[in-house]
Protein backbone atom coordinates (compact mmCIF):
# COMPACT_ATOMS: atom_id res chain seq x y z
CA UNK A 1 0.00 0.00 0.00
CA UNK A 2 1.42 3.32 -0.97
CA UNK A 3 2.19 5.81 1.94
CA UNK A 4 0.61 8.59 2.13
CA UNK A 5 1.91 11.58 3.84
CA UNK A 6 -0.49 13.44 5.31
CA UNK A 7 0.83 17.02 6.40
CA UNK A 8 -0.93 17.77 10.05
CA UNK A 9 -2.53 21.38 9.94
CA UNK A 10 -1.01 23.77 11.97
CA UNK A 11 -2.91 24.53 15.11
CA UNK A 12 -0.86 27.26 15.97
CA UNK A 13 -0.40 30.24 14.43
CA UNK A 14 3.06 31.56 14.16
CA UNK A 15 3.66 34.91 16.80
CA UNK A 16 3.63 37.77 14.67
CA UNK A 17 5.90 40.42 16.08
CA UNK A 18 4.36 43.59 16.62
CA UNK A 19 5.22 45.99 14.25
CA UNK A 20 7.52 48.70 15.95
CA UNK A 21 5.35 52.09 16.64
CA UNK A 22 7.06 54.62 14.59
CA UNK A 23 9.13 56.81 17.49
CA UNK A 24 7.69 60.79 17.10
CA UNK A 25 10.32 63.40 17.00
CA UNK A 26 10.72 63.85 21.22
CA UNK A 27 11.07 60.31 21.21
CA UNK A 28 13.74 59.74 18.84
CA UNK A 29 15.37 63.05 20.02
CA UNK A 30 15.19 61.88 23.89
CA UNK A 31 16.71 58.57 22.88
CA UNK A 32 19.62 59.88 20.82
CA UNK A 33 20.42 61.89 23.92
CA UNK A 34 20.28 59.17 26.42
CA UNK A 35 22.23 56.87 24.35
CA UNK A 36 24.76 59.52 24.03
CA UNK A 37 24.61 60.01 27.97
CA UNK A 38 24.66 56.52 28.79
CA UNK A 39 27.80 55.96 26.63
CA UNK A 40 29.86 58.72 27.71
CA UNK A 41 28.85 57.74 31.33
CA UNK A 42 29.87 54.11 31.23
CA UNK A 43 33.08 55.15 29.52
CA UNK A 44 33.75 57.04 32.25
CA UNK A 45 33.25 55.20 34.76
CA UNK A 46 35.50 52.10 33.37
CA UNK A 47 33.09 50.37 31.24
CA UNK A 48 34.67 48.91 27.95
CA UNK A 49 33.33 49.60 24.59
CA UNK A 50 32.86 45.67 24.36
CA UNK A 51 31.15 45.57 27.41
CA UNK A 52 28.86 48.17 25.75
CA UNK A 53 27.94 46.21 22.65
CA UNK A 54 27.91 42.74 24.25
CA UNK A 55 26.22 43.87 27.71
CA UNK A 56 23.76 46.65 26.57
CA UNK A 57 23.66 46.40 22.85
CA UNK A 58 24.96 49.26 21.27
CA UNK A 59 26.61 49.19 18.22
CA UNK A 60 30.11 50.94 16.83
CA UNK A 61 31.09 51.58 13.65
CA UNK A 62 34.19 49.45 12.58
CA UNK A 63 36.78 52.02 12.26
CA UNK B 1 48.24 68.33 0.15
CA UNK B 2 49.53 70.75 2.07
CA UNK B 3 47.87 70.78 5.45
CA UNK B 4 48.57 73.25 8.29
CA UNK B 5 46.73 70.71 10.81
CA UNK B 6 48.36 69.61 13.40
CA UNK B 7 46.62 66.59 14.90
CA UNK B 8 47.20 64.59 18.17
CA UNK B 9 48.49 61.20 17.89
CA UNK B 10 45.11 59.50 17.91
CA UNK B 11 45.18 55.52 19.29
CA UNK B 12 42.89 53.43 17.04
CA UNK B 13 41.54 50.57 20.01
CA UNK B 14 40.43 48.67 17.06
CA UNK B 15 37.57 47.86 16.21
CA UNK B 16 35.40 50.78 17.82
CA UNK B 17 37.50 53.98 18.71
CA UNK B 18 40.19 56.37 19.00
CA UNK B 19 41.41 57.81 21.92
CA UNK B 20 43.99 61.03 22.05
CA UNK B 21 45.58 62.84 24.94
CA UNK B 22 46.09 66.84 25.00
CA UNK B 23 49.02 68.21 25.93
CA UNK B 24 47.69 69.27 29.36
CA UNK B 25 46.79 66.17 30.05
CA UNK B 26 43.62 65.65 29.11
CA UNK B 27 42.33 62.02 27.35
CA UNK B 28 39.43 61.96 25.07
CA UNK B 29 37.32 59.07 23.39
CA UNK B 30 35.72 59.19 20.12
CA UNK B 31 33.12 57.26 18.16
CA UNK B 32 30.71 56.96 15.68
CA UNK B 33 27.46 55.02 16.41
CA UNK B 34 25.17 54.16 13.77
CA UNK B 35 21.65 55.84 13.45
CA UNK B 36 19.85 54.06 10.98
CA UNK B 37 16.91 53.70 13.52
CA UNK B 38 16.30 57.10 13.01
CA UNK B 39 15.41 56.52 9.52
CA UNK B 40 12.79 54.12 9.07
CA UNK B 41 11.61 55.44 6.35
CA UNK B 42 14.29 55.11 4.04
CA UNK B 43 15.51 52.55 2.42
CA UNK B 44 18.26 50.61 4.07
CA UNK B 45 21.13 51.91 1.36
CA UNK B 46 20.31 55.16 3.18
CA UNK B 47 19.72 55.12 6.74
CA UNK B 48 22.55 51.98 7.27
CA UNK B 49 25.04 55.37 5.75
CA UNK B 50 24.27 57.71 8.87
CA UNK B 51 26.75 57.32 12.10
CA UNK B 52 26.88 59.55 14.61
CA UNK B 53 29.96 61.27 15.50
CA UNK B 54 30.99 61.37 19.96
CA UNK B 55 33.96 63.18 21.59
CA UNK B 56 33.81 62.70 24.73
CA UNK B 57 36.77 62.93 27.96
CA UNK B 58 37.58 59.95 29.44
CA UNK B 59 37.54 61.53 33.35
CA UNK B 60 34.03 63.69 33.39
CA UNK B 61 36.23 65.66 36.43
CA UNK B 62 39.23 66.55 33.58
CA UNK B 63 39.01 70.27 32.74
CA UNK B 64 40.84 71.55 29.15
CA UNK B 65 41.99 74.94 30.04
CA UNK B 66 42.21 77.60 27.24
CA UNK B 67 41.75 76.84 23.53
CA UNK B 68 43.60 74.09 22.35
CA UNK B 69 43.44 74.29 18.35
CA UNK B 70 44.90 70.63 17.74
CA UNK B 71 41.47 69.13 19.94
CA UNK B 72 39.86 70.64 16.50
CA UNK B 73 42.67 69.59 14.29
CA UNK B 74 42.26 65.93 15.65
CA UNK B 75 38.50 65.56 15.30
CA UNK B 76 38.58 67.01 11.57
CA UNK B 77 40.96 64.52 10.84
CA UNK B 78 39.47 61.59 12.83
CA UNK B 79 36.08 62.68 10.78
CA UNK B 80 37.50 63.48 7.75
CA UNK B 81 39.24 59.95 7.41
CA UNK B 82 36.06 58.41 8.17
CA UNK B 83 33.88 60.94 5.61
CA UNK B 84 37.17 60.26 2.73
CA UNK B 85 35.93 56.53 1.75
CA UNK B 86 32.44 58.86 0.35
CA UNK B 87 30.24 56.01 1.75
CA UNK B 88 28.90 57.24 5.09
CA UNK B 89 27.42 60.46 6.66
CA UNK B 90 27.89 61.77 10.16
CA UNK B 91 25.33 63.43 12.32
CA UNK B 92 26.66 65.83 15.25
CA UNK B 93 24.26 66.26 17.80
CA UNK B 94 25.14 68.67 20.36
CA UNK B 95 24.04 67.70 24.31
CA UNK B 96 22.08 70.25 25.82
CA UNK B 97 21.63 68.78 29.13
CA UNK B 98 24.19 71.12 30.81
CA UNK B 99 23.37 74.84 28.74
CA UNK B 100 26.51 74.73 26.93
CA UNK B 101 24.71 73.01 23.66
CA UNK B 102 24.90 76.49 21.45
CA UNK B 103 28.49 77.30 22.67
CA UNK B 104 29.74 73.73 21.73
CA UNK B 105 27.80 73.62 18.12
CA UNK B 106 29.59 77.20 17.46
CA UNK B 107 32.92 75.36 18.17
CA UNK B 108 32.15 72.12 16.59
CA UNK B 109 30.58 74.21 13.37
CA UNK B 110 33.35 76.29 13.02
CA UNK B 111 36.04 73.61 12.97
CA UNK B 112 35.15 72.34 10.00
CA UNK B 113 34.37 76.20 8.08
CA UNK B 114 37.83 75.72 7.62
CA UNK B 115 39.28 75.87 3.93
CA UNK B 116 42.73 74.95 4.01
CA UNK B 117 42.65 71.16 5.14
CA UNK B 118 41.40 68.37 3.55
CA UNK B 119 38.19 68.40 4.75
CA UNK B 120 37.45 71.22 2.30
CA UNK B 121 36.06 68.11 0.45
CA UNK B 122 33.57 67.70 3.27
CA UNK B 123 29.77 69.52 2.87
CA UNK B 124 28.69 70.87 6.35
CA UNK B 125 24.85 71.48 6.47
CA UNK B 126 23.59 72.71 10.01
CA UNK B 127 20.51 72.32 11.15
CA UNK B 128 18.43 73.71 14.67
CA UNK B 129 15.13 72.15 15.95
CA UNK B 130 12.86 71.84 18.81
CA UNK B 131 11.17 69.11 20.48
CA UNK B 132 9.91 68.98 23.75
CA UNK B 133 10.84 72.39 24.53
CA UNK B 134 14.60 71.61 24.15
CA UNK B 135 16.65 73.33 21.52
CA UNK B 136 18.83 71.07 19.31
CA UNK B 137 21.87 71.82 17.06
CA UNK B 138 22.64 69.55 14.56
CA UNK B 139 24.84 68.79 12.02
CA UNK B 140 25.67 67.13 8.86
CA UNK B 141 28.65 66.42 7.40
CA UNK B 142 29.18 64.45 4.13
CA UNK B 143 31.52 64.06 1.73
CA UNK B 144 31.44 66.17 -1.76
CA UNK B 145 31.73 63.08 -3.53
CA UNK B 146 29.51 60.70 -1.83
CA UNK B 147 26.83 59.03 -4.48
CA UNK B 148 24.57 59.53 -2.39
CA UNK B 149 24.29 62.83 -1.12
CA UNK B 150 21.32 64.04 -2.15
CA UNK B 151 19.41 61.40 -0.83
CA UNK B 152 21.48 61.59 2.65
CA UNK B 153 21.01 65.11 2.56
CA UNK B 154 17.25 64.98 2.35
CA UNK B 155 16.79 62.38 4.63
CA UNK B 156 19.04 64.87 7.03
CA UNK B 157 17.01 67.42 6.51
CA UNK B 158 13.55 65.65 6.96
CA UNK B 159 14.82 64.47 10.27
CA UNK B 160 15.62 68.17 11.66
CA UNK B 161 13.07 69.06 10.02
Amino acid sequence: MPSVSVKAKKTVRSKRKPKAKPMTKLEMVQKMLADQKFIREAIQNGVTFQELQDKYGYKFATI
Amino acid sequence: MVTSLQPYKTIIHNPFYYSFVTTSGVEYFCYFTPYKEYFPNYPTEVASKFYAFNLDLADKKAKQKGVDKRIADTVITIVGDFLNKKINAVVYICDPSDGKAKARFRKFKSWFDYYEHPSYQIIQITSDFEAGGMKLYTALLIHRKNKLKKELVEAYLNLTD
